[in-house]
C-alpha cells in the first residue's frame, strides 16, 4: 500500500511540474517528455499538447500603419499514430491587394525523437509547405510536420502580420487531445477597444492584466518627427489541464462547447477621432436601423406596394393578411441556402430576381407586412450551426440570420420565408437557438425574442390490433405526427420515388411488419398533422399455434435502445424541442387463451416537472388496452439532470420489452 | 463491319446532321416521352461527349449536356460544375438555363463561374481545380444546357462512359463520339450495350447513340451499376504523360510504364540500410524480418496525400519518405518495397482497385483502371500482401477495400495480373461467450468476443482507438440496457490468421425484466439479425458479397426460485442462402444457449429476393426469442 501511495505521489509531482512550465523555446525540449508514454490524467490519449501559446497583439509599423500580428507556439508529444492528426496544417492567409493583406513572416516546424542519449530534430523545410491558391483572395499554407514517430515530440511556430487589424483570430484552448496548457496573450493599444467572447464548458484557469507603454515615432519628409506615447493594454488567459473534447450525441454544433474567445472591434478611441462601433443593444438596433442594407431597406418603398394593397382588400382580418403575405413571399422567393443579415443588392432587386439569403427574403417580408398594415419587425439571430449567443456578450458579428416578426393585437408570431416546406407557425431547425433580438425603431421593443420552445413535436401510434393464437398481430394503425416530426417524416416521404418504396422503408423499422394498404394525408401541409394510416400484419413467430403466447403490446413503436450511455455528461442534451410520444393500442384476444401475466403499469418522472414516462395497461373484457406517453416539456435538459434523464430511458427501455402472457385454457 | 454496314451508318449520320441543323432541339418539358419521364427526376435531353485524340500526346474532351431538372431532388445535377487539374485547359463555351416551355430565361456568364481549388480534407496539397456555378431555380421542372472542352497536354486516360449521369434518370439522347485523328491504337469494351445500339462511323470518328432510357431504381444487395448499365470504355494504347512514354496494348507494358516511373526512387541512403538490416538481424525468417519492418513503417509513417500532375501516379522517393515519414498509398508502398530490399527481401509494388463490395475490372484491357497501392512479398507458401496505409491494422491483413479481386504487380520492370486472397465463410467468423452471472445484490457479465477475417475490420479499427471510443462501440454492440463497463481489453492476434479478439466485465443494473411471476430477457445480447427490405418488385440480380459465419454461447445462472417456462429453440435452413440454429437448455442451474448462424453469400437471380427475404425474417423472428422464466 506504502508503494502504492508513493507512486501516487509521484505523478501528482510530474503533473505539478509539468503544469507549471510555461516559456517555450523553439527547440528547447525538455528530456522527460521523450520518456512519456502515456498522460495519466488521460491514459489513452493519442497525443498530449505539452504547449500552445498564443500572442495576437495591435502593432505600429511605419510601413503598412496598425497591423494586427499573430503569433503562435504549438508543442506535442505524440504516444500514438492517432497524435499524428494534429501535426497536418492549413494556414490561410486573405489577400485583397497590396494594402489589405495577411502575410506569413515566420513559419517552423520541427520533430524530435532521442536517439540513444541525442536529441535528433528533423525541420521542415520550405519546399514541405506547398501553398494552395483556394481563390484570388485567398491562399492557405499546407504543410505536416515531417519524420514523426509514436514517442515524439513536434512543434510549430508562425507568425502572421495582417493589415486587417480591427479583426483578431479566434483562439481555442480546447483539442481533440488533452492539453497541460493552452494560452493566449492580447495586447491592443488603448486606442482600440475590443469586446471578448468567452465560450465553452470549463473556465481559464488564469487571468491577468498587463499596461505597457509605448511610443511611435512620426518622421516627416522635412527631418522633424513628433512622438505620440500611448499605452498596450494586455491580458493573458490561461488554461492548464486541458481535457480533450470528445462529442456527445444531442449537441448542436462543436462551437457550442469548446473552450475558445473570440474577438470584435467594439470601438476606437483615437484623441481626434472616436467611433463606437457596438457598445450597447441599443447602438446595435441604431446601426442595423440605419445600415443601407438592412434598416433603410425597410424605410425605402415597398417592392411589393400593389401587393399588399391588394392583400389589404381581399383579407380584412389581419392574421389572415400576415398569413396570405407570408405565403407570398415563401411561394414566390427561392432560398439559396444561404444565411446573412445583411441585403446581398436591395429588397427590390430580391424581388425582381426571386431570390436571395435569408436577410432578403425575410426583410422582404417585414417589408411587405408593414406595407400591407401588419406591425412587423426584424429578428437576428444566431444559427445552430454558427453557435450560441450569450445575452451578456454584446456582438453584431455573432448573428448570422434574419427573421420577421409580426404582432398582431397580443399575439406574435416569428416567421421565416425561406423553407417552402414550412408553415407561419414554424421556423426551421436552424434557427431553433436560444434566443434572438427584436431590431425595431421603437426603443422599448429592442428586446430578447424566445426562439425556442413555440412548438411541440408530437407522434402518436393508435391500433386496434387482433393477436392471433401462433403469435402474430393484425390490426388497423394510425400514425399521427405534428410539427418537425411530420416535417422530417414528410421529408422522408417525398425522398422516396413512390409511396410503394416508402411503404418498405417503413416497414423494415419494425421488425416483421407486412402492410397491406397505406394512405398518407397532409405530406405538404404542416399546418395540419401528417397521417400514416395502414393495414397490416406483424409477422413475430411460426405459424405454429401456441400454447403460451408472448406479445409486446407496443409492438415495436417504443424507445428499445437507450442513447445516452455515457456514464455522466458534460454538456446539456439539445433536443431542439419539447416533444411527445404515445402508443395506444387495443388488443383483442384469442379465443381460447387466458392472460397469465401482465406487465404493471408505471410512472417515472423527471425532476421538476421537465418530463415524465407513462405506461397503462388494463384489461376490458376480452381486449386489452394499453397506453405509453413519454413527455418531455423542455428541449434542453442541463447535464445536472443528466442523471435523471439517462435513468428514465433506461426504465422506457425495460419497460419496453416486457411483455403479455397468454395461456391456452 | 462490313461496306454495306457502313454506308448505312453513313446515311443514318448524315440524316442526324441534317436535322441538328435544321431543328434546334425542343427543350420544353412536355415533348418528354412520359416512358422516360415517369418515376424521374431528371432528364437527359441530349448529353454528347467526345473523346479526342487530336495527337499521339494528346486528348480533349467536349461535353454537351442538356438536363432537365423536373425536381428539387436532382437540383445536385444542375450545378454547372467542371473538376480539372492545373495544366489543363476548360473552355466553357455554353452555359444557359431554359424554362419549362423550352424558352432560354437565363446565360450564364464568364463572372458568374468560380474558380477555385479542389483540394479537400483528404489531401494535403494537390493540382485540382474545379470551375463553378450554382444554380438557384426559381420554379421547376427548368432546363440547363452546358458545353465545355478539357484539353489534357497527355495521353493516359481510362474513360467510362455511360448514357445516364444519375440513377432516377431518363434519357432521351446520350451519345458517346471516339474521334481518333492521330489514329493511336485505342482499345474500346462495351458492356451491356444492347444488340441493336446504333453506331456510325465517319471518317476518324465513332459515335455510340442511345435514345429513350428509362431512369433506373437503386435496389438495396444490388450488383455493381457496371454490371448492368449500358457502359463503353476506352484507352489509349499508348502512354504519353511528361517525359513517360509507353504503351498499355498488355498488362506487362502497362507495368513496365508504372516501373519507370518509380526508377530509382526504390532505394535508401546507407545509414537506413545499416539500421533496417540491424533490426532484422535476430529475425529467423523472412516473414518475421518483413513483420518488423512493418511495424515499424506503421509506428513511423503515416498517410498524407500531395500529388502535383504525375505525382498521382509516381511515388516519391523513398529517401524522401523515410525523411519526411509521410505519404500517400503509392509513397508508403515504394518505401515498404525499398525497405524489404534492403534486408535482402524481393516485393514488389502492386496496383489495386480498392473500394468495397463489387466493382467492374476490365482483364482484357490494360492500363489505369487502378486507384490504391500495396505491396506484396512473394513466399513459397501464402504469399504476404501489405496494406502500408494504415497505422494499425496486423501485418499481413487485407480487409475488405482490396480482398479477392485483380492487381497488378511490377515485377522485374514488367507487369502480371494476379489476384488478392478471398476471405471465405469459415474465416469470416465471430464468436461469444457472455456469461451472466445474476444476483439481487447486482449482476455481472463476463464476456468475450472474436472476429476474424473481414468481420474484424471495424473491432481491429476500433482496437486502437482511445477509452471513450471503445466504450462507445462496446455500448453500441451490445444489447443490453443499462451497464457499466468495468474492464476491457483488445487484443489483435497477429498469427497466420488474423483476429481481434475482446473480454469485458461488465455490472449491469438490471438484466431481467418484468417484476411480476415472470422474467424476460434477450437471448441474443450481441448480434440480433434484422431482416433486409420487404420488396414488391424486384428488377436486379440479389448480390451477396461477403459470407459469413458466427457462433454464439450465452450462460444466465437462474435466479432462485425461478425455473424456464420454455425452452426455446430455431432450426431453420435454406441450401441457398444459409443455415441458423439455436438452442437452449438447462444444465445445472444455469441456462445455456448456443446460437449458430451460417451466410453463404454469393449472386442470385432477382426471383429469389422474396426467398432470401423470407429466410432472414424468419431469422430475425428466431434471434428476437425471449428467454421466460416463472416463480416456481
Amino acid at each position: 500500500m506504502k508503494k502504492k501511495l508513493f507512486a501516487a505521489a509521484l505523478v501528482l509531482c510530474s503533473m505539478v511540474v509539468l503544469a507549471q512550465k510555461s516559456a517555450m523555446k523553439f527547440g528547447k525540449i525538455d528530456p522527460e517528455y521523450f520518456s512519456m508514454k502515456s498522460y495519466p490524467a488521460d491514459s489513452s490519449a493519442g497525443a498530449l499538447i505539452l504547449g500552445d501559446i498564443g500572442d495576437i497583439s495591435i502593432t505600429w509599423n511605419d510601413a503598412r500603419g496598425w497591423c494586427m500580428e499573430f503569433h503562435r507556439h504549438f508543442r506535442v508529444k505524440v504516444f500514438n499514430s492517432h497524435g499524428f492528426d494534429l501535426a497536418n496544417f492549413k494556414i490561410t492567409t486573405m489577400d485583397l491587394g497590396p494594402t489589405y493583406k495577411e502575410q506569413i513572416t515566420k513559419l517552423k516546424a520541427s520533430s524530435y525523437m532521442m536517439e540513444g542519449s541525442k536529441m535528433v530534430e528533423t525541420s521542415l523545410t520550405k519546399d514541405n509547405v506547398f501553398i494552395d491558391e483556394i481563390s484570388s483572395k485567398e491562399k492557405s499554407n499546407n504543410f505536416s510536420v515531417p519524420n514523426l514517430k509514436e514517442g515524439c515530440v513536434f512543434e510549430v511556430e508562425y507568425h502572421i502580420i495582417s493589415d486587417f487589424y480591427w479583426i483578431l483570430p479566434d483562439w481555442e484552448f480546447q483539442y481533440t487531445e488533452p492539453a497541460l496548457f493552452s494560452e493566449l496573450t492580447v495586447t491592443t493599444p488603448e486606442y482600440f477597444f475590443f469586446k471578448t467572447l468567452m465560450k465553452g464548458y470549463i473556465s481559464p484557469t488564469s487571468t491577468e492584466s498587463k499596461t505597457y507603454n509605448r511610443s511611435i515615432i512620426f518622421r516627416y519628409n522635412d527631418g522633424t518627427s513628433n512622438s505620440v506615447v500611448y499605452a498596450d493594454n494586455s491580458k493573458k488567459f490561461r488554461f492548464n489541464d486541458v481535457p480533450a473534447f470528445r462529442e456527445e450525441p444531442f449537441m448542436t454544433s462543436v462551437n457550442n462547447y469548446l473552450a475558445a474567445i473570440e474577438f470584435e472591434l467594439g470601438s476606437e478611441n483615437f484623441p481626434l477621432k472616436k467611433r463606437d462601433y457596438t457598445m450597447s443593444w441599443e447602438k446595435i438596433s441604431k446601426e442595423l436601423l440605419e445600415d443601407t442594407d438592412f434598416g433603410v431597406q425597410l424605410k425605402r418603398s415597398c417592392p411589393l406596394k400593389d401587393e399588399a394593397a391588394a392583400l389589404k382588400i381581399s383579407k380584412p382580418d389581419p392574421k389572415e393578411r400576415m398569413i396570405a403575405a407570408f405565403e407570398l413571399i415563401r411561394n414566390s422567393m427561392s432560398y439559396n441556402d444561404k444565411y446573412g443579415k445583411y441585403v446581398t443588392k436591395n429588397l427590390r432587386s430580391a424581388w425582381d430576381e426571386k431570390k436571395g439569403k435569408s436577410s432578403d427574403i425575410n426583410l422582404l417580408l417585414v417589408s411587405l407586412l408593414n406595407e400591407a398594415g401588419i406591425e412587423a419587425d426584424p429578428v437576428i439571430l444566431s444559427t445552430r450551426e454558427n453557435g450560441a449567443l450569450h445575452p451578456g456578450q454584446i456582438i453584431l458579428g455573432k448573428f448570422n440570420y434574419v427573421i420577421a416578426e409580426a404582432r398582431i393585437g397580443e399575439e406574435r408570431f416569428l416567421l421565416d420565408a425561406t423553407d417552402k416546406k414550412l408553415p407561419y407557425t414554424m421556423l426551421p431547425e436552424r434557427c431553433l437557438n436560444g434566443k434572438g433580438r427584436r431590431i425595431s425603431q421603437t426603443p422599448s421593443l429592442n428586446d430578447w425574442v424566445n426562439l425556442m420552445g413555440g412548438v411541440s413535436n408530437e407522434r402518436q401510434l393508435y391500433a386496434v390490433t387482433s393477436l392471433h393464437a401462433n403469435g402474430n398481430v393484425s390490426g388497423e394503425f394510425s400514425l399521427m405526427e405534428t410539427a418537425y416530426y411530420a416535417h422530417k417524416r414528410a421529408e422522408q416521404i417525398r425522398a422516396e420515388n413512390t409511396t410503394d418504396d416508402y411503404i418498405t422503408k417503413y416497414e423494415s423499422d419494425y421488425s416483421g411488419l407486412y402492410i397491406d394498404e397505406m394512405t398518407i394525408e397532409n405530406t405538404d401541409d404542416r399546418l395540419q398533422p401528417l397521417y400514416l394510416k395502414y393495414k397490416g400484419t406483424y409477422n413475430l413467430s411460426d405459424e405454429s399455434i401456441k400454447d403460451i403466447i408472448y406479445m409486446n403490446p407496443t409492438l415495436g413503436a417504443g424507445l428499445s435502445s437507450n442513447p445516452f450511455t455515457a456514464e455522466s455528461r458534460e454538456y446539456p442534451v439539445d433536443f431542439k424541442n419539447p416533444f411527445s410520444q404515445k402508443i395506444i393500442n387495443t388488443i383483442t384476444l384469442p379465443e381460447g387463451y387466458d392472460i397469465a401475466e401482465l406487465p404493471k403499469s408505471a410512472m417515472i418522472s423527471l425532476p421538476d416537472q421537465l418530463g415524465n414516462f407513462r405506461y397503462s395497461i388494463a384489461v376490458n373484457g376480452s381486449m386489452i388496452q394499453f397506453m405509453s406517453v413519454l413527455a418531455l416539456r423542455t428541449a434542453v435538459i442541463t447535464s445536472e439532470n443528466y442523471p435523471y434523464l439517462k435513468e428514465l430511458y433506461s426504465h422506457i427501455v425495460a419497460k419496453n420489452s416486457e411483455l403479455i402472457v397468454l395461456k391456452k385454457r | 463491319m462490313n461496306r454495306k454496314e457502313i454506308l448505312f451508318f453513313a446515311a443514318i449520320c448524315l440524316s442526324c446532321l441534317l436535322s441538328a441543323q435544321l431543328y434546334p432541339q425542343n427543350l420544353a418539358v412536355s415533348s418528354i416521352p412520359e416512358n422516360i419521364s415517369k418515376g424521374a427526376n431528371s432528364v437527359i435531353r441530349n448529353y454528347h461527349k467526345t473523346i479526342s485524340f487530336p495527337d499521339d500526346d494528346k486528348m480533349t474532351e467536349n461535353v454537351s449536356l442538356s438536363l432537365t431538372i423536373l425536381n428539387e431532388k436532382s437540383l445536385e445535377e444542375a450545378h454547372l460544375i467542371i473538376p480539372f487539374n492545373k495544366g489543363e485547359k476548360v473552355t466553357v463555351k455554353k452555359a444557359e438555363i431554359y424554362n419549362a416551355a423550352g424558352v432560354r430565361t437565363k446565360s450564364i456568364k464568364d463572372s458568374d463561374m468560380i474558380e477555385r481549388s479542389a483540394v479537400n480534407n483528404a489531401s494535403l496539397y494537390n493540382d485540382n481545380r474545379v470551375i463553378y456555378c450554382r444554380i438557384i431555380p426559381i420554379s421547376y421542372p427548368f432546363t440547363i444546357v452546358y458545353e465545355y472542352e478539357i484539353s489534357y497536354n497527355r495521353l493516359y486516360t481510362f474513360e467510362f462512359f455511360s448514357p445516364y449521369i444519375s440513377d432516377l434518370q431518363g434519357v432521351e439522347r446520350s451519345a458517346l463520339t471516339l474521334d481518333n485523328s492521330s489514329g493511336i491504337p485505342v482499345k474500346v469494351s462495351k458492356l451491356n450495350l444492347p444488340e441493336d445500339a446504333p453506331v456510325t462511323i465517319r471518317g476518324t470518328s465513332v459515335t455510340w447513340d442511345f435514345s429513350n432510357l428509362e431512369p433506373l431504381v437503386s435496389e438495396p444487395y444490388e450488383p455493381h451499376f457496371e454490371d448492368y448499365v449500358p457502359t463503353i470504355i476506352i484507352s489509349p494504347e499508348v502512354i504519353q504523360y511528361n517525359k513517360y512514354k509507353g504503351k498499355c496494348d498488355t498488362w506487362a507494358n502497362f507495368g513496365s510504364w508504372i516501373s519507370q516511373l518509380s526508377a530509382g526512387r526504390t532505394s535508401l541512403n546507407s545509414t537506413t540500410v545499416a539500421r533496417l538490416q540491424e533490426m532484422t538481424s535476430g529475425a529467423s525468417s523472412d516473414r518475421e524480418k518483413a513483420s518488423i519492418l512493418y511495424k515499424y513503417l506503421q509506428s513511423r509513417t503515416h498517410y498524407i496525400n500531395i500529388s502535383l500532375g504525375i505525382g498521382g501516379l509516381q511515388p516519391h522517393h523513398a529517401t524522401e519518405v523515410d525523411e519526411l515519414g509521410y505519404g500517400d498509398c503509392k509513397d508508403l508502398s515504394n518505401y515498404m518495397v525499398a525497405m524489404l530490399k534492403a534486408v535482402g527481401i524481393e516485393s514488389y509494388y502492386t496496383l489495386v482497385k480498392a473500394g468495397y463490395g463489387r466493382y467492374n475490372f476490365q482483364p482484357d484491357q490494360p492500363g489505369h483502371q487502378f486507384n490504391h497501392a500495396i505491396v506484396c512479398i512473394p513466399q513459397p507458401h501464402d504469399t504476404i500482401w501489405l496494406e502500408c496505409t494504415s497505422q494499425t491494422i496486423p501485418f499481413g491483413y487485407l480487409g475488405d477495400f482490396t480482398d479477392n479481386r485483380p492487381v497488378l504487380l511490377i515485377k522485374n520492370n514488367t507487369g502480371i495480373l494476379a489476384h488478392t486472397p478471398e476471405y471465405r465463410m469459415n474465416e469470416n467468423h465471430s464468436s461469444s461467450l457472455i456469461r451472466i452471472d445474476y444476483s439481487d445484490e447486482g449482476t455481472a457479465a463476463a464476456c468475450s468476443f472474436r472476429y476474424s477475417g473481414l468481420l474484424m475490420d471495424e473491432p481491429v479499427t476500433v482496437a486502437s482507438q482511445n477509452n471513450a471510443d471503445q466504450l462507445l462501440w462496446l455500448n453500441c454492440e451490445l444489447e443490453i440496457n443499462d451497464f457499466t463497463v468495468i474492464d476491457h481489453k483488445f487484443e489483435v492476434s497477429e498469427n497466420t490468421t488474423h483476429s481481434v479478439s475482446l473480454k469485458a466485465n461488465l455490472a449491469l443494473h438490471s438484466f431481467f425484466t418484468g417484476k411480476n411471476e415472470r422474467l424476460f430477457a434477450s437471448l441474443n445480447l450481441n448480434n440480433q439479425i434484422g431482416a433486409p427490405k420487404r420488396m414488391r418488385t424486384r428488377l436486379r440480380p440479389l448480390y451477396l458479397p461477403v459470407p459469413y459465419s458466427g457462433c454464439d454461447t450465452l450462460l444466465i445462472n437462474l435466479p432462485a426460485g425461478f425455473i424456464p417456462e420454455q425452452l426455446p429453440e430455431s432450426q431453420l435452413s435454406s441450401a441457398q442462402f444459409g443455415n441458423y440454429t439455436m438452442q437452449t437448455s438447462l444444465i445445472d442451474h444455469t441456462i445455456q444457449c448456443i446460437r449458430r448462424f451460417e451466410f453463404f453469400g454469393g449472386t442470385f437471380p432477382a426471383t429469389d429476393y422474396a426467398a432470401f427475404y423470407d429466410f432472414m425474417q424468419k431469422v430475425s423472428v428466431a434471434d428476437a426469442k425471449q428467454l421466460v422464466l416463472i416463480r416456481q
